[in-house]
């Protein structure tokens, strides 16, 4: 098990809404207002005078965040050392790139930056923080960051780095907008999965860093392991009979060696998207005979995409740390269609096992085991 | 781990990047349609590497890549601020970095893990110990790991997006490559090598200190990337029986394919594994890391 040492998550700057239902019809279609508030970083980095530095926004941002959840973390210089950087986008700085074009396009000379190479941006927070492990950059979709957090966990189950600085970054494009736009995947105002009323997701920006430890550490969430597995049938939804995203769950706890009974809660991946959710209903009722309480964040923080791995993940710590488990008040109640309920009442939760659902165009298909005593 | 097969393609591009559909239809016997310029170097690579064998369900895909599907994002971009159009549907999901994953598995039948990774300088050798790390712990019995870079048309458009200097861009020829291996923790071991561990170093004393506990009683080659100095060379070939540096045919500017072809180099070097007990790939990145693949004779 690893320890979740430290984190920084934009919603962390918002009140957490107990009832993470209460955002409902008043969740605007883009939720990037918080985030510009809570970090006073302007949208358009071209007003920014620290861009003649070379320095994007994502950059700073990520290094923000980092700095954060290193503080947090306790992390000393020798620790730093045996430390390793993981970071998950599906769009990197794509935002950065679609400014350069707006410039060049109105005539105005481009700020130089360097506009390809997933990697520079670990390799920039490795640098940056002394750090001397090793620094990878994930690109799965939507399980990016659920990825990175994984892979840490690999390596530092395997000894290969002792501490690790995860981080979950998905900054607005308006590529990505009009992509899930075309695709027919945006709701017109909330975001409400499972739910007979569901039409689609909402888009949310997010940024969110995690220091995980070998160190045991008892009053804080911890990371047991997981499974990513392939759904090779739909380039752009997961099976629906269930099949696939049933497998990744039971993969995950095989990985995490315990049984399903064990699992006091799930995080779902619910995005309120029609196939999704009914794939990941029929996924969840394959293994589960009776159903733990299920919660979704995305009601919160909107679809954060290839950040949601790490955000949702320390939001889930946050909201154990408190120990409650949220609620879902409204959404998907009563008599579904998806046969699905999520958790209506704020409740306290005991000790004991979680599942973090995370699924991905491209078939990606990611669960976390977490513990909390 | 048992290297059970390995292809590499490279392409040296000049005006045109050459055709891949027809050597795409006759491997996979079938058009992969829909498909970018990244996913079909993806699709070939991986199929020329597995050629007709029937792998394990669920055997591990790795994809390492330094720029993954540059071109798609380009297009996208165009379409959106030039021509003020919203993206094609699959033109949107196939600039995702795991997209190819998805064709790849699906051609092959595989369900297992699939991950697509980048490391600055060091894709490929990531693609490598990611792979390492599950088959050594039997999460794994077989993956499947390539790297893969392709060039941008116009080149001067590629040359400058990766460049972080406009005013003095990366020069050096630009290309594409495709290389995979194939490992397994069973069956045939075609060339009579295993790969045996990934590591990282912070400092060249560091390569130093390890070269002197582990590779001095042994007969080792070491084959060293480009961006190592003479100097560098010379201290570790104090410490090594053989040292020789990579001699591309072409190396591709700004690409992490460059390490990948520098590996499959040393692997078909059957005069070095004649001669040697242990293969050694070193690397270094800009920033001064090193990493260090070896290789073991069975």
């Amino acid at each position: 098990m690893q320890s979740c040492m430290g984190s920084s998550v934009d919603s962390y700057r918002l009140t957490l809404p107990r009832q993470l239902g209460e955002l409902g019809d008043a969740a605007p279609q883009i939720c990037i207002a918080h985030l510009e508030e809570a970090l006073s970083f302007p949208y358009r980095y071209v007003e920014d005078p620290l861009t003649t530095s070379q320095v994007g926004r994502l950059s700073r941002y990520a290094h923000s965040l980092a700095e954060d959840a290193l503080k947090k973390s306790g992390l000393d210089g020798v620790a730093r050392r045996r430390t390793g950087v993981f970071v998950g986008s599906s769009s990197f700085n794509v935002g950065q790139e679609e400014s350069r074009m707006t410039l060049e396009s109105a005539g105005v000379p481009a700020i130089v930056f360097e506009t390809v190479g997933q990697g520079k941006f670990s390799k920039s927070l490795k640098r940056h923080f002394d750090l001397g492990g090793p620094d990878y950059a994930y690109s799965t979709a939507c399980t990016s960051s659920a990825n990175a957090l994984l892979v840490a966990h690999q390596m530092m189950s395997h000894g290969v780095i002792d501490h690790a600085l995860v981080l979950g970054l998905e900054l607005f494009n308006e590529t990505t907008l009009l992509g899930f736009h075309n695709l027919g995947l945006l709701a017109s105002k909330s975001l409400l999965p499972f739910d007979d009323r569901r039409e689609g997701m909402v888009l949310g920006e997010a940024g969110a860093a995690i220091v995980l430890s070998r160190e045991s550490q008892e009053d804080c969430l911890q990371l047991c392991g997981g499974a990513t597995c392939t759904d090779n049938r739909n380039l752009t939804s997961a099976n629906v009979d269930g099949t696939t995203i049933a497998g990744a769950l039971q993969a995950a706890l095989d990985n995490a060696r315990i049984s399903e009974q064990e699992i006091l809660a799930i995080k779902t991946h619910g995005t309120g998207s029609p196939m999704s959710d009914e794939a990941e209903a029929r996924g969840l009722r394959r293994v589960f005979d009776v159903l733990p309480p299920l919660v979704a964040l995305k009601p919160a923080i909107g679809h954060t995409l290839g950040a949601s791995g790490a955000a949702e993940f320390a939001l889930w710590s946050h909201c154990l740390d408190d120990g409650l488990l949220p609620a879902n008040t409204g959404i998907a109640l009563g008599d579904t269609q998806s046969g699905i309920n999520l958790n209506q009442q704020s409740q306290v939760i005991g000790g004991g096992f979680h599942l973090l659902n995370y699924f991905a165009f491209g078939g990606n298909n990611t669960v976390l085991v977490t513990y909390r005593q | 781990m048992h290297i059970v097969a390995q292809s590499d393609i490279q392409h040296l591009i000049t005006d045109e990047l050459p055709a891949l559909g027809n050597a795409i239809r006759d491997l996979c016997g079938q058009r992969v349609r829909r498909v970018d310029r990244y996913i079909e170097l993806c699709v070939l690579g991986a199929m020329r590497c597995t050629q007709q064998r029937s792998l394990p369900t669920e055997t591990g895909l790795f994809l390492a890549s330094q720029n993954s599907a540059i071109s798609s994002v380009v297009e996208i971009m165009h379409s959106i601020f030039d021509e003020h159009y919203p993206p094609k549907p699959f033109d949107f999901v196939n600039a995702l970095g795991n997209s190819a994953c998805f064709y790849v598995a699906q051609l092959l039948g595989l369900s297992g893990k699939s991950i697509a990774v980048s490391r600055e300088g060091f894709s490929f050798e990531a693609g490598l110990h990611h792979a390492l790390l599950d088959l050594h712990s039997g999460q794994l019995q077989t993956a499947l790991v390539g790297c893969v870079d392709e060039a941008l048309l116009p080149l001067s458009m590629h040359r400058a997006r990766i460049s972080c200097d406009e005013q003095a861009p990366i020069e050096g020829p630009l290309g594409e490559n495709s290389s995979w291996l194939l490992l397994s923790n069973q069956g045939s071991n075609a060339s009579g090598l295993r790969l045996d561990s990934v590591l990282d170093f912070s400092a060249q004393a560091d390569v130093s200190a390890w070269l002197l506990e582990n590779a001095t009683a042994q007969t080792c080659y070491m084959q060293t990337c480009f961006t190592l100095s003479e100097d560098e060379r010379l201290t570790i070939a104090a410490q090594v029986a053989t040292v020789a540096e990579y001699q591309a045919a072409f190396a591709v500017a700004g690409s992490n394919t460059n390490s990948a072809a520098s590996i499959l180099n040393l692997l078909a070097n059957t005069h070095a594994q004649e001669q040697h007990e242990t293969l050694l790939h070193l690397n270094k990145n800009s920033d001064g890391d090193y990493v260090l693949v070896r290789f073991a004779a069975n």
